[in-house]
């Protein structure tokens, strides 16, 4: 922590250097050197790390509308394009018209199918560690602050149209930091932030929709390239989001005790 | 049989994983569903009878997106928006100098997306592709230069201008005035 005042100019100096590259640190083009730079100024400097989280919410937002065409796509249009590649495919194919037309069948079937069957996107996922980066990078994370989750659980009552139960996490590795309001394709939500040794993991709760796309799977993964580990799965009607720097199997634990917290 | 079937089948199976994300630039693009649709639908079609020339190996995502963007560019209403890229001003200089803002546009969390999409509506073309492989398509700069035929560097003075034209927009729209920049703060001295 700068003391001096030759510190804070010099920690100035240094904002002026980084706030030309915060542009690429968001869009995940810095080095991994450069991104140890910067992630080591944040901690110092709370000007840049207010920068970075606005610009993830923009970057977020921004995300979310731009794909609003995305899904509407006319099934005319796309069957038009697959048969302007499949009937030309025929004809060089030649008299062996009935595997071919199978096979036509097939890729027509398969293309139809594709949007419920091609595998699920990790953009929810993306989204939620944005949020758990622009979290970690506030200088006030928390709405409420306490490791007693007798004082965090009430918090949420008024502010969510549901209610969780968090487990005990005394006499364990990891500990409860506290909560706050998570907005996620405008839902609200909360999200809960844990500790174990030195790794912040946030536990996001939302209602579950069907129309959320989640990477199908109970164990923890890594969520490239973010490189942040991360468990979903519905329970009771609610989504939950695991997701740190830590390793998957401490995610899993921490996941796992959510899980039977909820099971209660 | 010709050497033609397996490319076609090659074609096929990378192309058509990127429709529904190529109709929605070209809906952006256009900003109109019939034309997006001619769009789509003529991409592939030159996509197809180019498919030979593409080079193994080079980005298939790219090139696809790069053909739909320069046939735009050859519609009527994409020499429309070319006319005015000329009146712009160069975008090269100071990109920090871009991003200036208010910590209170962190209420950006709380717009909804509707005002948003409005946002990169109003944008000129040259800003809204740029923003759009970027944050929604997630190319690289790289992938983005040449998808558009641009140096990297004004890849990232585009993608600053546009991002500083959507945040003053929602800022106008919630009332949140663009003003000086941010005091600067350091941690354990201020707040």
């Amino acid at each position: 922590m700068p003391e001096s005042r030759d510190e804070i100019n010099l920690l100035i100096m240094a904002c002026e250097l980084w706030r030309e590259k915060i542009g690429a640190f968001v869009d995940s083009e810095l080095s991994s050197e450069e991104t140890a730079e910067l992630n080591a100024h944040l901690r110092g400097c709370n000007s840049c790390a207010a920068e970075i989280v606005e610009r993830l919410q923009l970057k977020r937002v921004t995300q979310a509308a731009g794909n609003r065409y995305k899904y509407e796509a006319p099934l005319e249009l796309r069957k038009r394009i697959l048969q302007n590649v499949a009937t030309k495919k025929q004809r060089f194919w030649g008299w062996n018209w009935v595997p071919a037309l199978a096979a036509a069948a097939l890729v027509l079937l398969a293309v139809l199918l594709y949007p419920a069957l091609k595998p699920q996107p990790q953009a929810p996922f993306r989204e939620l560690a944005d949020i758990h980066t622009a979290t970690l990078a506030s200088t006030n994370p928390l709405d409420v602050i306490s490791s007693d989750k007798h004082t965090v659980k009430p918090w949420y009552q008024g502010k969510l149209s549901f209610s969780f139960e968090p487990p005990e996490l005394k006499n364990t590795p990891y500990s409860l930091l506290g909560g706050r309001l998570a907005y996620f394709q405008q839902a609200s939500g909360a999200e809960l932030l844990c500790q174990y040794k030195q790794h912040r993991i946030s536990v996001f709760i939302f209602e579950d929709r069907p129309e959320w796309k989640w990477k199908p799977g109970t164990t923890a993964s890594v969520l490239r390239p973010t490189g942040l580990s991360v468990e979903s799965w519905s329970q009771g009607g609610l989504r939950y989001v695991v997701l740190g720097d830590a390793a998957p199997d401490v995610i899993h634990n921490l996941a796992e005790m959510w899980k039977e917290a909820a099971h209660v | 049989m010709s050497q033609d079937a397996p490319k076609r089948g090659e074609f096929e199976e990378l192309a058509m994983p990127l429709f529904d994300s190529l109709y929605n630039f070209a809906r952006w693009l256009t900003q109109n569903r019939e034309e997006a649709e001619d769009l789509v639908q003529e991409t592939y079609v030159k996509a197809l009878k180019g498919f030979s020339s593409f080079q193994p190996g080079t980005n298939f995502r790219a090139w696809m997106f790069r053909i739909l963007r320069n046939s735009f560019l050859n519609s009527r209403t994409g020499l429309a928006a070319r006319m005015t890229v000329g009146i712009e001003p160069e975008e090269e200089e100071n990109i920090a100098g871009a991003d200036r803002h208010t910590p209170e546009t962190i209420l950006l969390e709380r717009i909804n997306h509707e005002a948003v999409a409005e946002a990169i509506e109003q944008l000129p073309v040259h800003y809204r592709e740029v923003l759009l492989l970027c944050d929604v398509e997630e190319l690289k700069y790289q992938e983005i230069a040449e998808t558009l035929s641009l140096p990297v560097g004004t890849v990232m003075s585009r993608l600053s201008r546009a991002r500083k034209a959507v945040r003053e927009c929602l800022e106008k729209k919630s009332g949140v005035k663009s003003g000086s920049p941010p005091e600067r703060s350091v941690a354990g001295k201020s707040r």
